[in-house]
């Protein structure tokens, strides 16, 4: 995606998370539920949204990406960090001021059949953020130019989610965040539930609509070709915290930290010659539990470059002279192809 | 694009008017052969009460000189000891236990959906005290609280039907909520409630909208089954006395008293029974036809 470059520069980003925390109590069985531990879903995330752009946000399942798209939504409330958005702090806001809050931010789901009531008719889910905040008289007429705008007909708003396609269903559900006009979508593994074929179409639509409405995303997903294809900006997710963040080409071109070079690796690359001359990283073991995570760098039990130093000092997530913020000790921008290919 | 044409979906063109929600409901309802049937028999017969005595001569109150006698051309259903012709009486007991169900089934089904869905959706403190209420109504013994309850309204003068009906049905919703309680902890962790929060949705829309609507399979069920409840309280009501009082009649109180005619004038018991029967079994199919109508994933599966 490119941003338009004749937007005006702000100097406030659209959104703006600050050391965000979520700890899940984990809690004992039995009648006297005491905590007895804690999963650190997210620990410490930083990012920033600029109007207008796509931030991808990439990890395996269980990182926190999820996790981190509902604080900010304030679907869940975060233990301790701040989320602002326009400039307004979110955080200790009342159920009523974020309800007005909810208008301008909107979320679009992994599973379309899941997060479509299946009790409602289209009509009736596209129409229900307009019947909440009550922003048009003319409901009927609008739910028709939203239908039409994620390319399916104003007539199947008679009908059912269940008998739609996933792919249309997942229109639906981004017509049904559209229907407010709000300044950031969320994208919450938006393609991840849809075969490949219908993938490309979704995110096509995506992309036309932030260029014809100006809109804000923030991509999550697990797969780092999806996020390629959209973002203006990434973020590598590790166990609940970013491990190296930057511009697309930053982050895919010359990655420095060892996961998202592992990660990286294991693309697959539509050229037989290339894809075989490849180095191809590895890792060994799972993630780490998050209820008990590891001690220093969180990556380092399966990190090959993991020395003493690892074990004891969190690595931040700074420039050290590669162009891009990394969370790492020892990183080298490393071109994954260009060595292989001289 | 690799998404699937919209063509595909889009049917016959015959199809493209809009069409509301409940014209949807009642085209599925109307599909489901049985429930029709089974609501054309029930709408009759309770108009049909209202013919009986201007086709057959007899009032539920007349007595005939004709005592105990086998159904016949005069009186299709026979008559009793002291002269009743059994088929008036069948069918103002029929108009008079279908109003006594109604009411109750109203009455506690709303009760009983409101309540559960609201301590689902709050759970904690508000969970706690209307879950006390709840506990208190089950281990009520219904019947000589409702005998007590008669008893202190005849003293202040008469009970009627209907007060006997709202009281019941203010017994009745306790375990209606105990189940859409249990219900709506599960819908509540659904995606698309999440969703509506997310727009902006107020706990009044999510209860409404949202949990009772997905959990309305169990709740036409229950209501279904307090329909027939309904019946069989209020009939053992009018054995005990309270209630319904002669020369009033309910189908339950007929078949009560024909009971011990059963062998020997077996009119009295059987038909006044066969109204009963295929009043309750009606009321049931017509539960089954809604609960399939209201829910549009079953379209597919019959």
């Amino acid at each position: 995606m490119s941003s338009p470059a004749d937007l005006p520069v702000e100097t406030t980003p659209l959104l703006e998370v600050t050391d965000l925390v979520k700890d899940f109590p984990i809690r004992s069985k039995g009648a006297i539920r005491r905590t007895v531990g804690m999963v650190q879903a997210v620990n410490g995330v930083s990012l920033h949204i600029n109007r207008g752009e796509t931030l991808g946000l990439v990890g395996e399942s269980g990182s926190g990406k999820s996790t981190i798209a509902r604080c900010i939504l304030r679907l869940i409330q975060p233990t301790s960090g701040s989320v602002r958005f326009k400039g307004q702090e979110l955080a200790g806001l009342s159920r009523r001021q974020l309800q007005a809050m909810r208008r301008n931010m909107q979320i679009v789901y992994q599973d379309p059949m899941a997060s479509l009531d299946p009790r409602m008719t289209v009509s009736a889910i596209i129409s229900e953020p307009l019947r909440i905040h009550r922003t048009t008289s003319d409901i009927g007429a609008r739910v028709g130019e939203l239908l039409e705008l994620v390319g399916l007909r104003p007539e199947h708003g008679n009908r059912y989610p269940h008998e739609f396609s996933g792919g249309q269903r997942q229109r639906i559900g981004i017509a049904r965040a559209l229907a407010l006009e709000p300044d950031l979508i969320i994208l919450d593994e938006p393609v991840s539930a849809l075969d490949v074929s219908i993938q490309a179409g979704v995110l096509n639509l995506l992309e036309d609509l932030q260029r014809q409405m100006g809109l804000t995303y923030l991509f999550v997903a697990h797969d780092l070709s999806v996020v390629r294809h959209i973002s203006d900006r990434v973020a590598v997710m590790y166990l609940g915290r970013i491990v190296e963040t930057g511009t697309g080409p930053e982050v895919y071109e010359t990655p420095a930290h060892p996961y998202t070079q592992a990660l990286l690796s294991a693309v697959p690359i539509p050229d037989p010659k290339l894809e075989k001359r490849r180095r191809r990283i590895v890792l060994e073991g799972d993630a780490p539990n998050p209820a008990s995570p590891p001690s220093g760098c969180r990556f380092r039990t399966r990190c090959w470059k993991a020395e003493s130093i690892c074990t004891e000092y969190d690595p931040e997530l700074l420039d050290l002279g590669i162009g891009h913020p990394v969370a790492c000790h020892f990183p080298t921008p490393d071109d994954l192809m260009g060595s292989e290919q001289g | 694009m690799a998404d699937v044409p919209v063509g595909i979906l889009a049917g016959t063109p015959s199809q493209t008017e809009a069409r509301s929600q409940w014209q949807l409901v009642l085209r599925r309802f109307l599909a489901h052969r049985l429930a029709v049937a089974a609501g054309v028999v029930l709408v009759a017969a309770y108009l049909f009460s209202y013919l009986a005595e201007p086709l057959t001569g007899w009032g539920y109150k007349d007595l005939s000189p004709d005592l105990s006698q086998g159904p016949s051309g005069d009186h299709w259903f026979g008559t009793d000891t002291i002269g009743h012709d059994m088929f008036a009486q069948s069918m103002r007991g029929l108009r008079v236990s279908v109003h006594v169900s109604v009411v109750v089934a109203g009455i506690a089904t709303v009760l009983g959906s409101v309540l559960g869905a609201v301590q689902g959706w709050f759970r904690g403190r508000v969970d706690g005290a209307l879950g006390l209420l709840v506990d208190f109504l089950l281990i009520l013994p219904l019947l000589p609280v409702l005998m007590v309850l008669g008893t202190r309204t005849r003293a202040s003068g008469g009970s009627s039907l209907m007060f006997v009906a709202v009281i019941i049905g203010l017994f009745l919703w306790a375990p209606l909520a105990r189940v859409v309680r249990g219900e709506v902890f599960s819908i509540r962790e659904k995606e698309y409630i999440e969703a509506a929060e997310a727009l902006g949705a107020s706990n009044t829309r999510i209860i409404f909208r949202h949990l009772i609507p997905n959990a309305m399979s169990s709740i036409i069920v229950y209501a279904t089954l307090t329909v027939a409840t309904a019946i069989l309280l209020e009939t053992a009501l009018a054995f005990l006395g309270f209630g319904i009082q002669p020369p009033e009649v309910s189908l339950g109180s007929l078949v009560d008293e024909g009971r011990d005619a059963a062998r020997t004038r077996w009119w009295l018991f059987y038909l006044p029974g066969a109204v009963l029967v295929v009043l309750v079994l009606c009321v049931n199919f017509v539960g089954d036809g809604l609960r399939d109508a209201l829910d549009p994933r079953r379209e597919q599966r019959r």
